[in-house]
């Protein structure tokens, strides 16, 4: 695939996008009520770029809160399905490299197994994505250790990949349809020095982080410990069951569906909307709930980010943004969770060491 | 493969099983051909109303289109179903999921254990071993319901019980109506211990409650055998089948595309289970 990289001042980059807003919709970064969300723009002044983090990630304009999935139409003979419509190309400006990688987990999850999502992959073809680097860190986010970051290294994902220099950024190139955008700006091509001010970007951010977690053996230690009692006290003492973890969440991919029916009897559409494992129904069958306690709940929401996801594709569900716990109304944080196991497996292992010693004599 | 790839099926006919369960055979109205194997599950609905996974209880006829449900109205698809008559249309996707693995039987004695209408996907099943009868040693049904008005494919049960090529205990837990079947009372577990099976050379099938599978798995792994030699169909909320929508996960499987059919100790490891 076409790769390249080029500098572009800060007083040519924004005239460049207001040209391509001319045939895309724009979406990115804006402040609103003293945070960031990302958003439609109206004009390319409202972005802000040097913003820390949002409580949704991109995902929501690639996989829909809400969106209709098929239409039916009554006729005399059975249904007929209607034509869906087309997905509106779209410019994602601004994605950091942790949600960079959370639509790469979700790319992995709806088109990279057996089955693809239709409706996914019409947005996300229709999608062109401009990453940009971190400067700074946020003090929930733990990317570093999640291997998310700072500096996203896949050469997939995305169409750009900004970092910021000051007066002009970096912008590395992937694919045919980037090079077609840059084309028309003849920018100054970047060199070995550029691409070593982005490492030296990268470890002066990855020095910053407060929050940590070590992922060494956390699958086994997540899976060896389902019946900790850290699942139950804290869905007990701190959980609320308000799904904000996994609305927030930028892997989560859970939905539901339901049929709306239109006043003339004829037509139908079916809609599928982000669903919850944190909602009491999620797990329900006639008969039984297979979820039904709090702390089955909290628990499958925490051992699939950091563990079952491993098995199922490949990497972690949590690319450490630190929304869960940001937006949690009781700062429940998963990272906290493993620790308290992590905690309890190492005093096992010293015990059991003193007991060898003790045997040996 | 899309996840939105729907077709058009038929009421050809119905038959009653008990009085809350029925079985439709289908025809496609588009395609000659439909395949599936047995085990997989349709997801079957109507617009408006919605969909369910219901299980093949039939066995896919060569060059055939046609395929059998066998339904349990418990909510709003399948009480909607339930109202089916012949010649109504219904939309479904699928195949869907790994089915029985019909591959590993041969040469093998075949413990099916179904309980209620779980009997449902283990039918189809059985039609494939009675064709290939010769290539499978012994073969043994047990087969649990919770009253004798609770028994579904009447018909088929005679026959098997009827056949010596295969072994059938049908038991139920309460005894309430005179039946042509020779039935016993009891949990199917009581009957497990009884029966004449090398477990080193068995392999276990279970479809029924997924607490009767756990009793029945564990009585299993209690007699010698290994985990991976019995097989359970489970059942979870699904929405899409694709393995996308997320309701039917169970630690790193997703019940509609690595199962319904799981070997026991493929998971059993992970929590929210009943086995
Ligand atoms: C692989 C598979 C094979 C199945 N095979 C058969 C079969 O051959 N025959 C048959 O009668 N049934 C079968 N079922 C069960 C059937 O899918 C459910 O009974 C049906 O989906 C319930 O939907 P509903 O809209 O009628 O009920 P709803 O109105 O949705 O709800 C009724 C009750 O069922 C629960 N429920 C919702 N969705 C499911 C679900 N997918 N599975 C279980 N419970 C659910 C609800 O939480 C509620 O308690 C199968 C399920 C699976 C997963
Ligand atoms: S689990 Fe929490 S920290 Fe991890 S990706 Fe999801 S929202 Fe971010
Ligand atoms: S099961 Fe829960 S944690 Fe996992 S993707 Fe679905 S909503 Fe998110």
């Amino acid at each position: 695939m076409y790769t390249d990289a080029f500098l572009i001042e800060k007083d040519q980059f924004s005239p460049w996008l207001e040209v391509l807003h001319q045939e895309f919709r724009l979406i990115g970064p804006i402040e609103e009520n003293g945070f960031y969300t990302f958003a439609e723009i109206q004009s390319v002044r409202d972005l802000a770029l040097n913003y820390d983090t949002t409580m949704l990630g991109p995902r929501k304009f690639i996989y829909h809160p809400e969106e209709k999935i098929c239409a039916f139409r009554k006729t005399p003979e059975g249904f007929e399905i209607e034509p869906l419509g087309k997905a509106a190309p779209q410019i994602l400006v601004g994605v950091h490299s942790c949600d960079l990688h959370a639509i790469l987990v979700l790319d992995k999850v709806f088109l990279k197994k057996g089955f693809q999502d239709r409706n996914y992959r019409m947005w996300r073809e229709a999608t062109v994505i401009m990453g940009i680097h971190c400067t700074g860190v946020c003090p929930n986010c733990f990317c570093a250790s999640m291997g998310t970051g700072p500096l996203f290294e896949p050469k997939e994902g995305y169409d750009f990949l900004l970092t910021d220099f000051g007066d002009r950024y970096l912008i590395e190139l992937l694919g045919e349809r980037a090079e077609k955008f840059i084309l028309p700006l003849k920018l100054q091509r970047a060199t070995e020095s550029d691409f070593k001010k982005k490492q030296e970007i990268g470890r002066k951010v990855e020095n910053q982080f407060k929050k940590k977690i070590d992922t060494t053996h956390l699958v086994d230690i997540i899976l060896r410990n389902q019946n900790h009692p850290v699942w139950k006290r804290t869905a007990e003492e701190l959980c609320l069951g308000c799904t904000n973890c996994t609305m927030v969440c930028p892997t989560c991919f859970c939905y539901n569906q339901k049929d709306e029916i239109g006043f003339d009897l004829i037509h139908y559409e079916r809609k599928r909307y982000w669903d919850s494992c944190q909602e009491l129904h999620f797990a329900q069958v006639h008969g039984g709930n297979f979820r039904f306690t709090r702390m089955a709940r909290l628990r499958q929401f925490v051992t699939h980010k950091l563990a079952t996801w491993v098995e199922q594709f490949g990497c972690f569900g949590c690319i450490g943004c630190g929304r869960c716990m940001t937006w949690c109304p009781t700062g429940i944080d998963l990272t906290e969770i493993a620790k308290e196991i992590m905690v309890t497996e190492q005093n096992k292992t010293i015990r059991m060491s003193e007991a060898q010693q003790f045997e040996n004599g | 493969m899309d996840s939105i790839d729907y077709q058009m099926a038929q009421v050809l006919d119905i038959q009653m099983e008990t009085a809350a369960i029925k079985s439709y055979l289908f025809t496609c109205v588009e395609s000659k051909i439909f395949r599936f194997s047995p085990g997989q599950f349709n997801m079957i609905g109507l617009p408006g109303v919605g969909e369910a996974a219901i299980s093949f209880s039939s066995l896919a006829i060569p060059g055939s289109n046609q395929f059998t449900h066998t339904i349990a109205g418990v909510g709003n698809v399948t009480r909607f179903l339930e109202r089916l008559e012949i010649g109504r249309r219904v939309l479904f996707r699928g195949p869907f999921g790994r089915g029985w693995p019909i591959e590993e039987i041969i040469g093998k004695d075949l413990l099916i254990v179904a309980g209620g209408i779980g009997l449902a996907p283990l039918r189809s099943f059985l039609f494939y071993c009675l064709e290939n009868r010769n290539r499978i040693r012994d073969v043994v049904l047990v087969y649990g319901a919770r009253t004798t008005d609770d028994m579904v494919f009447a018909k088929d049960l005679a026959d098997w019980q009827a056949r010596d090529d295969i072994e059938t205990i049908y038991c139920v837990d309460q005894y309430n109506k005179e039946s042509s079947l020779r039935l016993q009372v009891g949990l199917v577990t009581r009957f497990l211990e009884k029966l004449e099976l090398d477990y080193r050379n068995t392999l276990a099938f279970l479809c029924g409650p997924e607490i009767m599978m756990r009793f029945v798995a564990r009585n299993l792994l209690f007699q010698g055998y290994a985990g991976d030699q019995i097989y359970v169909s489970l059942e979870r909320r699904m929405r899409c089948g694709t393995g996308h929508c997320g309701h039917c996960q169970i630690g790193a499987k997703f019940v509609c595309q690595d199962g319904p059919v799981f070997q026991y100790s493929d998971i059993s490891r992970f929590a929210d289970t009943l086995l």
